[in-house]
């Protein structure tokens, strides 16, 4: 079974590097490599892989989870290099790896009730990476809401779900349950993405938690959550074409409110990290929409805008962090000439608004308006709603003119784009005012040692060279996580294909066919 | 009554029972050792009976995460709010709720799992309603959502039968995973500066953040209505309305706690 050496190498990764977390620089480099050999691991998954648990054929690998996993352990890699160079956390590498392990076995699970526990699991777990030291009570408050949402959007999953469980055998239901369990569900993921009206513990966690673990808290667990409610409602709801207009237009009105209302708010902050929560708000409105449709149709531009939007919200989050621990401030209008300043980060902003709205005939723009007019059709709403998702260009701009202004003076006071050219040049506390003690030196807990034996003069020069360069280090990363995005949403990855691919078969004794219970008979979604 | 009719009701009490002493409860080592007996005994509510493997990893699952906790609740107090209804009106809510649980079985369908099972969780559902909602302190949220989601999962047995071994290991993943990240804030709150208080709980305090209100008084009716002001270090405007003194941090613009 090719997914148990990724289960293995993140679970024990995260296990070994949570076990010498006293030791940060040996939990550093296990939680670096565990995600390395994570993301290879990820690789040899094979689609269609199955694995019995006590005689019952419960899991099976496909490729839309591999390909997750896969995004997943890659951008972390990243995103912890960025941490690691701009603002560090010395948790993010084990959550990170205990997080995807949990997300890529739920993905993997085809009983939508164990998949729903194990995806819960996971993002508890992963939501212990908002306490970032020092712990202060602020931090503990919201992380407590963080983990009151993800409870209770489990619960509410877990009980929507069981009411209409697969095989459906000989139990009947009236149309009015379908429709409850329907909403169940649906409200259990727009509370973990945390849509309009479920918005206001989400936009705490975004302006506390660090926001290097934000992709992770609010992009790719509710994703995977989301991914197992879709293929709950194509077995369960969508086949058995039950009118639920009402249900549908509840959950309609959240999305088109999320799309609207997030975009408007994150225009109008002026805290950076707000932008980022709303915009993640904004974006998640389309999953919903995508949740509202309940035909066949539907499976494919949600599970592609899933991973466009997890790839483009990291990048975001990441560039967010990167600004503001190279200039020292998160309000916006204190961040006057940034794009001057850092032309690297400019172009990855630049690919974050292009790969997120895109143009007519991109990927990322064809998936979001697939998305309104299955669901709205093509009238009015459809335009309006259309219009709200462009609202994103509103801050996406609003940034740009600010960082195109004349720089302010903390702005011209933070590092530029070059390179140091001596590693062993420190740069000086007005050079780097927003990073002081951070990063490396932090982690390393004390000066890197100058000693005559080549090794430690070695790591000597590695550190002070990866000191004074930090600020290029993460623009760089920010970058790549930039191009990574951008190639999702103008399709030059080939998500589409993957996101076709049917969903893990149901849970069958003895390897069974999956459908012989009692139920009608269907074609499920994806299936060519 | 056949012997695992017997076994399921009296499970079924332990769970509600072992519920109540967590919610109620004012020490919090009681309250953790009803939480553990409540939640270990969800694992036999199921007719028929779960392998004894699954039964196993379930409680060896509650076991650790119990044990995680108490380690926890060693430092600061061990002193706990309790329900502020009581244990009289909790264990009536929590009755009613079974009645009306075992009473609805299959709710609206063929049930494929006891009545007993449907009953007990919604027992726990309605006993995880006021610490879910209401949490003042982090001990007290984790064990509302502890009973939240083994309600849930008992209602999930009630109408879909005994869970299968997989979802009995995703089961106990989840308790641990969740009494593991209760007990690591506890710490964490524990070691920020002791108290235990979830900052902000309330929902019913207004606040109005977008207008800023510069310094006005109003008269309604024969009360008055004071509007606040006060500005935090980062620039912002906070405003808040009620009647009285502005508290300490109206004065200084401590609370960075500002919405859109």
């Amino acid at each position: 079974m090719s997914l148990v050496p990724f289960l293995a190498i993140t679970f024990g990764a995260a296990a070994a590097a949570f076990v010498v977390r006293h030791l940060p620089r040996l939990s550093l480099a296990i939680g670096l490599l565990g995600l390395l050999a994570a993301t290879g691991a990820g690789l040899t998954i094979v689609p269609g892989d199955n694995l019995a648990i006590a005689g019952v054929r419960g899991i099976q690998t496909t490729e839309f989870g591999r390909l997750f996993v896969v995004l997943g352990c890659a951008t972390g890699l990243l995103t912890v290099l960025i941490g690691l160079a701009t603002a560090w956390q010395p948790s993010l590498p084990a959550a990170l790896l205990a997080g995807f392990g949990a997300l890529g076995l739920g993905l993997a699970i085809g009983d939508p009730i164990v998949a729903v526990l194990v995806v819960v699991a996971g993002a508890l777990v992963g939501s212990m990476v908002t306490l970032a030291r020092p712990i202060t009570d602020r931090a503990i408050g919201v992380a407590a809401r963080e983990l009151r949402a993800i409870a209770v959007a489990g619960a509410l999953a877990l009980l929507g779900m069981a009411w209409i469980p697969r095989p459906l055998g000989p139990r009947t239901l009236p149309p009015e349950m379908f429709g409850l369990a329907f909403l169940l569900v649906a409200v259990a993921v727009s509370l973990r993405f945390g849509a309009l009206p479920f918005h206001r513990w989400a936009a705490r966690l975004a302006a506390t938690a660090p926001e290097i673990a934000l992709p992770l808290l609010l992009v790719w667990a509710p994703a995977a959550f989301a991914v197992v409610a879709l293929a709950w409602m194509d077995r369960s709801i969508a086949p058995f074409l039950v009118p639920l207009d009402v249900e549908r237009g509840i959950v309609v009105a959240i999305g088109a409110a999320s799309i609207m209302l997030g975009g408007a708010a994150a225009w109008l902050q002026d805290d950076l990290e707000h932008v980022v929560g709303y915009s993640i708000v904004q974006d998640s409105g389309f999953v919903i929409l995508g949740l509202a449709i309940l035909d066949t149709s539907a499976w494919q531009p949600t599970r592609t805008w899933l991973l466009v939007f997890v790839l483009v919200k990291t990048a975001f989050a990441a560039w967010a962090a990167a600004v503001r621990v190279r200039f020292g401030t998160r309000q916006i209008p204190e961040l006057a000439g940034w794009a001057r300043r850092s032309p690297l980060l400019g172009a990855g902003l630049a690919l974050i608004a292009v790969s997120t709205i895109g143009v007519p005939g991109l990927l990322a723009w064809d998936v979001r308006d697939s998305l309104i007019r299955l669901t709205l059709g093509s009238g009015l709403m459809h335009a309006l709603v259309a219009l709200g998702g462009l609202l994103s260009l509103t801050y996406y701009l609003r940034l740009a003119l600010v960082g195109r202004k004349p720089a302010s003076a903390l702005v011209r006071a933070a590092p530029g784009d070059a390179p140091a050219r001596r590693g062993h040049e420190r740069p000086t506390a007005e050079e780097s005012p927003a990073v002081p003690g951070g990063g490396y030196e932090e982690l390393a807990g004390r000066q890197p040692r100058e000693s005559t034996r080549s090794l430690a003069r070695a790591e000597a020069v590695v550190a002070r060279t990866w000191q004074a360069n930090r600020a290029p280090i993460a623009a760089t990363g920010v970058l790549l996580l930039s191009l990574i995005a951008v190639a999702a949403g103008t399709g030059w990855l080939d998500l589409g294909s993957a996101a076709t691919a049917a969903a893990p078969e149901l849970p069958t004794p003895g390897g069974a066919p999956s459908d012989s219970g009692g139920g009608p008979s269907f074609q499920p979604i994806g299936t060519p | 009554m056949t012997a695992l009719s017997a076994l399921v009701i009296v499970a079924g009490l332990a769970t509600v029972g072992g519920a109540l002493v967590a919610v109620t409860g004012r020490d919090v080592r009681h309250a953790l050792a009803g939480l553990v007996v409540s939640l270990a005994a969800a694992s036999l509510v199921a007719d028929p009976l779960p392998s004894p493997a699954g039964i196993g990893t379930r409680i060896v699952a509650v076991l650790l995460g119990g044990y995680l906790l108490s380690i926890a609740l060693r430092a600061g107090s061990t002193v706990a709010r309790g329900s502020l209804a009581g244990r009289s009106a909790e264990s009536f809510a929590a009755a009613a709720a079974f009645v009306v649980g075992f009473g609805s079985s299959g709710l609206g369908a063929t049930a494929l799992g006891p009545p007993v099972a449907q009953g007990v969780g919604f027992a726990l559902l309605v006993l995880a309603i006021g610490p879910v909602v209401r949490a003042t302190d982090i001990y007290r949220l984790g064990v509302g959502l502890a009973l939240l989601l083994t309600g849930a999962a008992l209602v999930r047995v009630g109408l879909a039968g005994t869970p299968g071994p997989l979802e009995q290991l995703a089961m106990a993943g989840l308790t641990v995973g969740l009494l593991g990240s209760v007990a690591i804030l506890r710490a964490g709150a524990a070691s920020a500066s002791g108290a235990l208080t979830i900052e902000d709980g309330s929902a019913t305090k207004a606040r109005f953040d977008a207008h800023p209100i510069v310094a006005a008084e109003t008269k309604v009716g024969r009360r008055r209505s004071v509007a606040r002001t006060s500005v935090h270090p980062a620039g912002h405007q906070r405003v808040s309305l009620g009647r009285g003194r502005p508290t300490p941090a109206d004065r200084d613009g401590s609370d960075a706690e500002l919405g859109p």
